[in-house]
């Protein structure tokens, strides 16, 4: 990657990158430095979280612990925000930004289209995109990129990743943004930011990784070959949502309380539970199954691989996202998968909160560095 | 690689925003360059005026000194053309006592000197330039160098008294005898001489 004048203080920052889901917007911006990167500033924003009571609930799309679906994301874009992303600026240096959207919200499609020019391929792609979503494609906004098959030098069929999402969303994030006195350079994909980020964390592009985003909606498996997103899976049953949800039905509790008790076991919390032996035993099963299921599609994701990409077998899974958060499941993880795992890590050179982990962060590390990869 | 999913109406209204911000900079450079152009123009003017004020007041005295030079060197003309005006006039008056003189002197029964011919040389630098066309102030310009005189003189003695006479009158440096010899006059003899006369220079 080319560099001019490296060494001017202004030229190592990176952008400040917006990771957007439905529970949370992780901001994080990146240093270049003669170490290789690390993580200068890195922010969390929550979404309004919803009152108890349900009849004073000003926004009704909004579910429970400070969730919001993606459709009411979508709706109310980030406008209530507003004065928190303002804020932002005070913790970031510049004024640039680079976007990713996640949980659902950009959908992502793997289309067989038969080989032809590059203009070709994307326009029968886009094609597909429109078909499949019923869309205009005034008020869809897609793109695509021809990733990694293991026959395609060969066959008459090329394989193109699209991603897709619309036009008035796209408008509305980075509007809102614009209004918050953001300058939103890049929509990027969340394929392509993991990848950056994988890429970041490894030190060498060149190193094959498994990403395992564990998000709430859902979980991401991104095969990452030379510093590019050559296949990615999407499992939606995954998602964190579903085991915070199901450990708050089974103890009577909320999901936010279910969500903290998973994740930083909070004394209160315990103390409902009445015993923390009592509550090691009783989350011990949700978390197996859990981590067993998903395993298994790693694994099975990793077989996959190895049968039509030998050359290029994911050697480390480096895990990120919401999930990560929770306690015992990286390490669970750890111990079913096959080959080496773990969370996602660059260093630290600024005043980051430790009480997020770092590997939440990955996504808006990703944006962050997309400063070099554009100047 | 990257891909944007930034909205095609999003990134015209971004360009948009940016050219404008980049126009309003460059307006504002623009202004503020010449808001400094003028004002420092306004300084230059105003202290080229403040200067010019003060070399004014300096001048004054200068330019009154300057002035009263001019006067008195116009009174020293007109005192000069006066001077030379009488000059004239006393010369004038020489030339006429002198015309009187050799009137009187052939006039003179007891003496005669009869007179043939007087020819007046004028200075060589002053009659060939004259400079005005005043007659006046022409003939005022008139300076006799010598005095050529030819004549019969009944006697020496006669002839000796006329040139004292012409020594005597105070106008002529000089008064040579150039030529003298006998001739006859009526069966008479006279002697016929000529007079160089040398006027003062």
């Amino acid at each position: 990657m080319f560099k001019p004048l490296p060494h001017w203080p202004y030229r190592k920052l990176g952008w400040t990158g917006f990771d957007i889901g439905c529970h949370e917007i992780r901001t994080a911006q990146v240093e270049d430095t003669s170490d290789g990167w690390c993580i200068r500033n890195a922010w969390t924003l929550g979404h309004h979280t919803r009152n108890q009571d349900q009849s004073l609930d000003p926004h009704p799309g909004r579910e429970r612990f400070g969730w919001i679906s993606p459709d009411g994301l979508i709706e109310s874009g980030l406008r209530s925000l507003e004065s928190e992303l303002r804020k932002l600026g005070n913790v970031f240096s510049g004024r640039n930004c680079a976007v990713s959207l996640h949980d659902g919200i950009v959908d992502y499609r793997e289309i067989a289209v038969p080989r032809g020019d590059s203009q070709e391929m994307h326009s029968m792609a886009h094609s597909e995109v429109l078909l499949e979503s019923g869309s205009d494609a005034d008020t869809l906004v897609s793109r695509c990129w021809e990733i990694r098959s293991p026959n395609s030098p060969t066959s008459n069929q090329a394989v193109m990743a699209t991603v897709s999402m619309k036009e008035h969303a796209s408008y509305r994030f980075a509007e809102d943004l614009s209004r918050a006195g953001w300058e939103c350079r890049v929509l990027d994909a969340l394929p392509c930011a993991l990848a950056r980020s994988s890429s970041m964390a490894t030190g060498n592009p060149q190193i094959p990784v498994l990403s395992l985003e564990m998000g709430y909606a859902q979980a991401i498996l991104l095969v990452v070959i030379d510093g590019q997103p050559a296949m990615m899976r999407c499992l939606n049953k995954f998602g964190t949502k579903g085991l915070f949800e199901q450990v708050a039905a089974v103890f009577a509790i909320t999901p936010a309380d279910a969500q903290t008790l998973l994740c930083h076991g909070k004394p209160g919390v315990r103390s409902q539970l009445q015993d923390a032996f009592l509550e090691k035993q009783a989350l011990d099963p949700f978390l197996h199954s859990f981590a067993d299921g998903l395993c298994a599609e790693l694994n099975r994701t990793l077989q996959y691989v190895e049968l039509m990409e030998q050359n290029s077998v994911p050697v480390k899974i480096l895990m990120s996202g919401a999930g990560t958060e929770i306690a015992a499941l990286p390490s669970l993880i750890a111990s079913r998968a096959s080959v080496e795992t773990e969370p996602w890590s660059i260093p630290i050179s600024g005043h980051v909160s430790m009480a997020d982990k770092l590997s939440t962060y990955a996504i808006a590390s990703g944006l962050s560095a997309l400063r070099w990869e554009l100047n | 690689m990257y891909v944007d999913l930034l909205s095609v109406q999003f990134r015209w209204k971004r360009l948009w925003r940016t050219r404008v911000r980049q126009w309003g900079i460059a307006t504002s450079l623009a202004f503020i360059l010449l808001a400094a152009f003028y004002s420092n123009s306004f300084v230059y003017w105003y202290q080229s005026i403040q200067e010019i004020a003060s070399l004014r007041e300096e001048m004054e005295p200068v330019q009154a000194k300057l002035s009263e030079e001019r006067r008195l060197m116009k009174n020293m003309e007109q005192v000069r053309s006066k001077v030379s005006q009488l000059q004239n006039l006393v010369h004038e008056n020489h030339i006429n006592s002198l015309l009187g003189m050799l009137g009187s002197s052939c006039q003179s029964e007891l003496s005669p000197i009869w007179l043939k011919e007087v020819v007046m040389t004028p200075s060589q630098h002053k009659a060939s330039k004259p400079t005005s066309a005043d007659p006046r102030t022409a003939e005022s310009n008139f300076r006799l160098a010598s005095m050529t005189v030819r004549g019969l003189a009944a006697e020496d003695v006669k002839l000796s008294d006329f040139i004292q006479q012409l020594e005597q009158f105070g106008v002529f440096a000089s008064v040579e005898l150039r030529t003298t010899h006998d001739t006859k006059l009526d069966g008479k003899s006279v002697q016929e001489f000529e007079l160089e006369c040398t006027h003062y220079e």
